[in-house]
């Protein structure tokens, strides 16, 4: 078992995996709490567009995906603000219009592009140390801000006009939580994948709510899941040699399974 | 003259070019309990909505503690809000120790327990919010809106859902919390015996301003049909006469 630790590229995935595992599901409780699972999705779609953007522009991939991702929040927002449209409306067209966006320009480009490859399956045994710094750096920015957040972010869950009534910047407080999830699920594209970054943002804390009446109980549990699905799925892929991503889903979905019947039994 | 703590001065809501309500003017003054009553539709959570500026008004003015409300800064705690119902997901595990912590981080356990042993609810401290019935939720706001020492408290149709008795119980405690702490009340409801039990002003509307005044002078037949249609008439119980 501790014999693929000293393999730096595990090590790297490891060292990713903890703390992406840990930072997620602290974002994603308020996504199942605020019900922004589909604006997830539709951030991790717009990584098609960012990618053949980046193919065309040839600037780096990580950055020109996130900064499409900031981009399409930001254009979400400035929609359901102009309009009266329902939320999930408005996200289901950015989300068609990123992934035909990006389909039609990927479809331009010539060639093979192992890039968007990467994105679209996630490849966390692939990631370089540069990759894990830039993870370090922006989990412990995104668990900062959460914890800044933390007490806005649930009054405005309570009740948004009552939060607001008592001072609260809901507006505000809801840009730079969107934001940050946009940051957060692209960068999570590079580990698990388009198809599979919302499960990692979700299934830890719909397993952390079968067990516990708390919130904080809720975002403790959550975590925990998230870092020992991560550590868990890694060594799984590594021992039945399967994708590392679907291994850490999997782990992760076998947890909720599990909480599903513990549930029952409370 | 008691001072006025409430100025809404030809007031009018527009919103998508439909407009919701029309020079609407009311005053309301320190101490007393103020109602706002009209039909379905009639504009009232709107008129609240604006004096609290969750939505812009396109003409008059508001003001409160004489300043609008965009410049009162560090007053603001001195207005508390009752919503008419909490929109939260049911399922959310939320206990109301943690609720309460999230609108007041650094007030302490025991003013908590404090607060909640006044509207009656101190059991509830670790119980789930979507596990509360709808009486008991609204008094769980109360309690947070008392830890947060308002002068003045807006409530919202607040015991919609709840059922007569407990509604009658809910707003014995309002009344009871407005004389103990010296707040003024301003509340929403479409229930007379409300209005006629406990308000000292009533402000009748439909879109517009159709009275305002104590109960007893601007409550007369012709103004209820007027609020609430032709078949509608006022019944006063022999303990309520004059």
């Amino acid at each position: 078992m501790t014999e693929i630790l000293q393999y730096p590229f595990f090590q790297r995935a490891l060292i990713a995996g903890i703390l992406l595992g840990f930072s997620l599901p602290l974002i994603g409780v308020f996504v199942v709490t605020r019900r922004l699972s589909f604006f997830s999705e539709a951030i991790a779609h717009s990584a098609f567009t960012g990618l053949a953007l980046s193919a065309l522009l040839v600037t780096p991939a990580l950055p020109t995906v996130i900064a499409t991702a900031v981009l399409v929040t930001l254009a979400i927002v400035f929609t359901l603000h102009r309009t009266e449209i329902p939320a999930d409306t408005v996200i289901g067209v950015y989300l068609a219009l990123c992934a035909g966006a990006g389909i039609l320009l990927i479809g331009v480009l010539q060639g093979y592009q192992p890039s968007l490859f990467q994105f679209l399956f996630g490849d966390i045994l692939a990631l370089a140390w540069q990759d894990v710094w830039v993870v370090v750096v922006m989990c412990l920015g995104s668990i900062l801000t959460i914890l800044a957040l933390w007490n806005a972010l649930l009054r405005i869950s309570v009740h948004r006009e009552m939060a607001m009534a008592m001072g609260t910047s809901a507006q505000g407080v809801d840009l730079l939580f969107l934001i940050l999830l946009a940051v957060m699920v692209t960068l999570s594209l590079k580990l698990i994948g388009i198809v599979l970054v919302t499960a990692m943002l979700l299934l830890p804390p719909a397993t952390a709510r079968n067990l516990t009446n708390s919130f904080h109980g809720m975002v403790l549990i959550a975590c925990v899941v998230g870092g020992m699905s991560n550590i868990l799925g890694l060594y799984a892929s590594y021992w039945f040699g399967t994708a590392s991503g679907a291994a850490i889903v999997l782990t992760s979905a076998i947890c909720f399974i599990l909480s599903v019947f513990a549930r029952r039994g409370r | 003259m008691a001072e006025i703590v409430v100025d809404v001065n030809n007031v009018s809501v527009e919103i998508g070019g439909a407009r919701l309500i029309e020079n609407i003017s009311m005053r309301v003054e320190r101490g007393s309990t103020v109602a706002i009553i009209g039909p379905n539709g009639a504009g009232k959570t709107t008129l609240l909505r604006a004096v609290l500026g969750l939505i812009p008004i396109s003409s008059g003015s508001i003001t409160l503690f004489g300043a609008p409300i965009a410049q009162i800064g560090q007053q603001r705690h001195k207005i508390g809000y009752v919503p008419q119902r909490l929109e939260y997901d049911r399922y959310l595990p939320l206990t109301v120790k943690e609720m309460l912590h999230a609108f007041m981080p650094r007030i302490s356990l025991s003013r908590i327990e404090t607060a909640l042993q006044e509207v009656g609810v101190h059991s509830l401290l670790h119980r789930p919010i979507g596990k509360l019935s709808g009486g008991q939720l609204q008094r769980v706001v109360i309690a947070l809106n008392l830890l947060r020492e308002p002068e003045i408290l807006f409530l919202d149709e607040p015991a919609t859902g709840v059922d007569i008795e407990g509604e009658s119980r809910f707003y014995d405690i309002i009344e009871r919390l407005r004389r103990e702490h010296h707040l003024t009340v301003v509340l929403v409801s479409h229930d007379l015996s409300v209005v006629t039990r406990y308000a000292s002003q009533v402000l009748c509307m439909n879109r517009r301003l159709l009275c305002f005044g104590p109960p007893t002078e601007a409550l007369d037949a012709e103004m209820i049909r007027l609020v609430y249609g032709h078949d509608t008439t006022l019944y006063t119980h022999r303990e309520h006469e004059p």
